[in-house]
């Protein structure tokens, strides 16, 4: 297995161990989840953009998600969407 | 003898003597005299897994790899599962069907923390197991229409409108989808 992780398009998580899909045209879901976010890719993002997903990631506060996997140390959402830059989409 | 056999005869003569029936029954006979056959002519005949499992408690487990390894009929592995084997032969051989799981257990997790109240449409699962073991039970022949795609495949049950997918042999999701099977259809456009 590789050690590349991939970033969440939808909170800028950089993590995830998978690619959300398989193909950059979006034809083959991968259907990981992000712990970040809670975004499964192929079902919730199937036909909402990610900006709102990300909107409605951020209005409820952009806690993370996972109950499993912890957040990295002093993690802070809003802080992790800015360094990714998908703040400017919002 | 062997030295196997020595070590057989002077475990079974210290219980000669023991005041509990259930010691010197003709079943502890029988096991003993299983026991010897095996050590002094080690094959698939003499190996059988009970009597693995008594000369494991008498000889211990390095002398037995090395009847199993003369014998040549399975690992300690095998045994430690209860499993019967086949030999070189070509003898029965039962080992347990792999079950599909999750890749992992974040992702059992996840999946369970994402989809295990039914989506609001389908069953619920009170553990994450239970969802697990209901996804294999879709794969393992539960499912009413399937496919493949791109080294996915994708499977279908009607009566709960669960859509699973998997990928070498893995659980990778399951859930109801809002738009039904159209979601499983629209996987092979």
């Amino acid at each position: 297995m590789d050690n590349f992780t991939y970033t969440c398009p939808v909170c800028g998580y950089p993590g995830l161990p998978e690619s959300p899909y398989v193909y950059a045209d979006k034809s083959v879901a991968s259907f990981e989840i992000c712990p970040c976010c809670g975004t499964e890719f192929g079902n919730d993002d199937h036909e909402t953009s990610y900006k709102e997903l990300r909107d409605k990631w951020v209005a409820g506060g952009a806690i993370w998600w996972s109950d499993s996997t912890p957040p990295p140390a002093e993690w802070n959402g809003r802080k992790q969407l800015n360094a990714s830059g998908l703040d400017r989409f919002s | 003898m062997s030295k196997f056999s020595k070590i057989l005869r002077s475990t079974v003569s210290d219980t000669q003597d023991d005041p509990n029936p259930k010691h010197n029954s003709t079943s502890a006979l029988t096991d003993f005299k299983n026991m010897q056959r095996a050590i002094e002519n080690p094959t698939s005949e003499t190996m059988q897994p009970d009597t693995v499992l008594q000369l494991q408690g008498t000889i211990g487990n390095r002398s037995v790899l090395q009847l199993l390894r003369k014998s040549g009929v399975a690992t300690l592995s095998m045994i430690q599962r209860n499993d019967t084997w086949k030999t070189a032969r070509g003898r029965k051989k039962t080992t347990k069907k792999k079950q599909p799981r999750f890749r992992g257990i974040d992702k059992l997790n996840d999946h369970f923390q994402r989809h295990g109240d039914g989506d609001g449409i389908g069953p619920s699962y009170s553990t994450k197991f239970k969802y697990q073991s209901a996804a294999a039970a879709i794969i393992n022949g539960g499912y009413d229409d399937t496919g493949s795609a791109y080294g996915f495949t994708y499977y279908w049950k009607d009566s709960t409108e669960q859509f699973v997918v998997a990928k070498n042999g893995d659980i990778i999701t399951m859930y109801c989808p809002e738009k039904g099977k159209e979601r499983f259809y629209e996987q092979f456009d």
